[in-house]
């Protein structure tokens, strides 16, 4: 376009607004941001600028870790509690980056395919990618404190659920730091790409990666009952939350087609057997008004009235209306922290820390019974059965 | 040297300059151009993704049609009767087009005056929420008029389908609502149980069902006395569903502007067809 230019004034043409237009569009699209330019070009400068404080005392611990790999034998002897603790914090940053590396490697993979467009070939790998320091500090002070009210809440429902000991729930919140500025990262890229209207198929539920990612914390600091526990209490959250995305699915249909009871439970029934995960999304059940998931044809429109399927053909069917990542209700909610019965303030300090100093005491607890008992107030929801409602008891005010 | 260019060059670049000069120009007049409002903008604004009113009209037409059908598998409906219910339905479709009618002529009016031009989306608002819910709920002229229309033993029958779709779509929202409760502090699978029987017993569909249906549920949901959620969730689960709910108990003025909440909503009998000509 520019060597046409440049043979228009040497022939002495005169300019077209067309050329103009052109000449308009090429200066405007210089002038933007263009993605993923700043996704791969990021100055090693920048990947410190935009390094959390977490990432650092993560690398910290892991140079630590190697200082503890060479240390004298003396050394490791004196402290081989924090000599094996710092082993696994090495463990934990070497696989958390290798494995946040691989995430963006993909999300990014997507992020790329969607701008020059699907299908064609695999998505890019990108080992060493950062998001630019900047874009990373704006999603952090944005939207930091979601996550961090997300990793609260699911470390106290860990809590609820498996009973866990003080020791194994400052272990786990340790290693949840590095889960939310891993989430953080991910979301952050995810949001570039939006910015710049390419929709990433990823899940967009902020819970479910941190989710994940404690279950892996869960494996190293609890023992196997306790791990099962919240194991099938995640499952039955991703059937719960099926189960109310096939029923919402249905009742938008049935708002748009007037399904008699019958083909109700029909249309249920497809969906639950085509289902697709972004059909779930909160948002979609939410505002999705009359945007309906892409249900074959071949299933739905046999059990339709030929008013039905006039109407279902005017429909906008589509497997993924993009609504962003979903940050939940409890963005500005404040969240107490979690008290026990020896009502410590809670610190930051180093879980483990915490298992050599009081391990004389922890020894001496039960394996069923709590070592800080009394997490909350009721722990009957945990185990409903086992223990019983007290008719007498007075709702307290709030702690 | 400037003076020493051939005139054709000089005479390029006021051309090159008015071109700029008339695109730049022109996108301007068009930010401008807004303040004047069009008929065609207003009916994107009241009927959103129908895009304007004969699209909506042949929407709602569908809609009625769809809706006597359902009638009538459910009844068993004679020619006159459908033609009745029909009839009773188009009412339903005028009535809101005459409501359309009054707040497009109120905009025409004022379509030059940017302030009350944004007045005018409080006029708007009810007519996209009528339109995105569906003309024929229980106020409605068509379901009205079925009590004239059909007899004990078919309105029975309908009363019955009814009152599964009422539930299947309440039990939807409820759900939905144990959803967003849950992604915000989550709860055990036991905790869900108890949360979705208290909701069940708690709150009832909302008289004109919608999209918006979530927000009248959990308005239900933030007016359940908290003893009876304490009884079910621990201190930090209730202090976040707590903060949910106090966003929602003040929202009966908007409930009540988008049609959602209703003085009538205690109401909750229904009258048979003789029963209601006996009332009258």
């Amino acid at each position: 376009m520019i060597r046409e230019l440049k043979n228009r004034k040497q022939n002495r043409m005169s300019y077209t607004p067309a050329v103009l237009a052109a000449l308009l569009t090429l200066l405007t699209a210089q002038a933007a941001d263009a993605f993923p330019v700043d996704f791969i070009l990021n100055a090693p400068g920048d990947r410190k600028q935009a390094e959390p404080e977490e990432v650092q005392d993560v690398k910290e611990a892991a140079a630590d870790a190697k200082e503890a790999d060479d240390s004298q034998p003396v050394a490791a002897e004196a402290n081989p509690v924090k000599r094996g603790i710092v082993r696994e914090k090495a463990a934990v940053v070497a696989e958390g980056a290798a494995e946040a590396a691989e995430e963006v490697g993909q999300v990014l993979g997507e992020l790329i395919s969607g701008l020059f467009g699907r299908g064609r070939g695999n998505p890019a790998v990108v080992g060493d990618v950062n998001l630019n320091g900047n874009a990373l500090n704006q999603f952090e002070a944005q939207y930091g404190r979601h996550f961090d009210q997300v990793v609260k809440t699911e470390l106290h429902f860990i809590r609820l659920v498996c009973q866990l000991t003080r020791e194994q729930y400052d272990a786990m919140a340790s290693d949840g730091k590095l889960i939310r500025t891993k989430t953080i990262n991910k979301f952050a890229l995810l949001q570039q790409g939006m910015n710049r209207g390419i929709q990433s198929s990823s899940d967009h539920d902020t819970r479910k990666p941190i989710a994940d990612g404690l279950l892996e914390s869960a494996k190293r600091h609890l023992k196997p009952d306790q791990v099962a526990k919240y194991e099938s209490e995640l499952a039955e959250r991703n059937n719960a939350k099926k189960e109310v995305s096939v029923l919402t699915t249905a009742a938008k249909v049935d708002r748009k087609l007037v399904l008699n009871t019958e083909q109700r439970a029909q249309v249920s029934k497809i969906l639950s057997e085509n289902w697709n995960e972004p059909w779930g999304s909160t948002q979609m059940m939410m505002y999705g008004g009359d945007h309906f998931p892409n249900v074959p044809d071949r299933e739905l429109t046999p059990i339709l009235t030929a008013t039905q399927k006039k109407v279902w053909r005017t429909v906008t069917q589509q497997n993924q209306v993009f609504f962003g990542f979903n940050i939940g209700m409890n963005q500005g909610i404040a969240i107490a922290d979690e008290q026990w019965d020896d009502d410590k303030p809670a610190d930051d300090k180093v879980a483990n820390d915490k298992v050599a100093s009081d391990k004389p005491a922890n020894e001496a607890k039960t394996d069923t019974e709590p070592a800080n008992a009394k997490p909350v107030r009721k722990l009957r929801d945990a185990n409903p059965k086992t223990v019983p409602v007290d008719e007498n008891e007075k709702p307290e005010a709030s702690e | 040297m400037k003076r020493d260019r051939p005139a054709p060059i000089r005479s390029r670049r006021l051309v090159v300059l008015l071109i700029a000069f008339t695109l730049i120009s022109s996108c301007h007049s068009r930010v401008f151009a807004q303040i004047g409002w069009t008929d065609e903008q207003f009916e994107q604004w009241v009927f959103q993704q129908f895009g304007n009113a004969a699209t909506a009209r042949t929407k709602l037409k569908d809609s009625l049609e769809l809706y006597t059908e359902n009638v009538d598998q459910t009844c068993g409906l004679s020619e006159d009767q459908k033609r009745k219910l029909r009839l009773a339905g188009q009412g339903d479709i005028e009535r809101f087009f005459r409501k359309y009618e009054k707040v497009k002529k109120h905009f025409q009016a004022i379509r030059n005056d940017q302030q009350k031009v944004n007045e005018i989306w409080q006029a708007i608002s009810p007519l996209q929420t009528e339109m995105t819910s569906g003309l024929f709920h229980r106020d409605s002229l068509l379901q009205k008029s079925l009590v004239n229309t059909i007899n004990r033993k078919q309105f029975l029958a309908y009363l019955k389908v009814d009152e599964e779709r009422r539930r299947f779509h309440h039990e939807s929202k409820i759900g939905l609502v144990l959803t967003l409760l849950d992604q915000a502090a989550p709860v055990t699978a036991s905790q869900r149980k108890q949360l979705r029987d208290l909701l069940r017993l708690e709150t009832k569909p909302p008289r004109k069902s919608g999209q918006y249906d979530y927000y009248a549920i959990m308005h239900q949901v933030s007016k359940i006395d908290e003893a009876k959620f304490k009884l079910i969730l621990d201190d930090i689960q209730w202090q976040v569903f707590n903060q949910q709910f106090a966003q929602m108990r003040d929202m009966d003025k908007w409930l009540k502007q988008m049609g959602l909440l209703s003085d009538d909503d205690d109401d909750d009998d229904v009258l048979l067809p003789d029963e209601q000509v006996a009332a009258e």
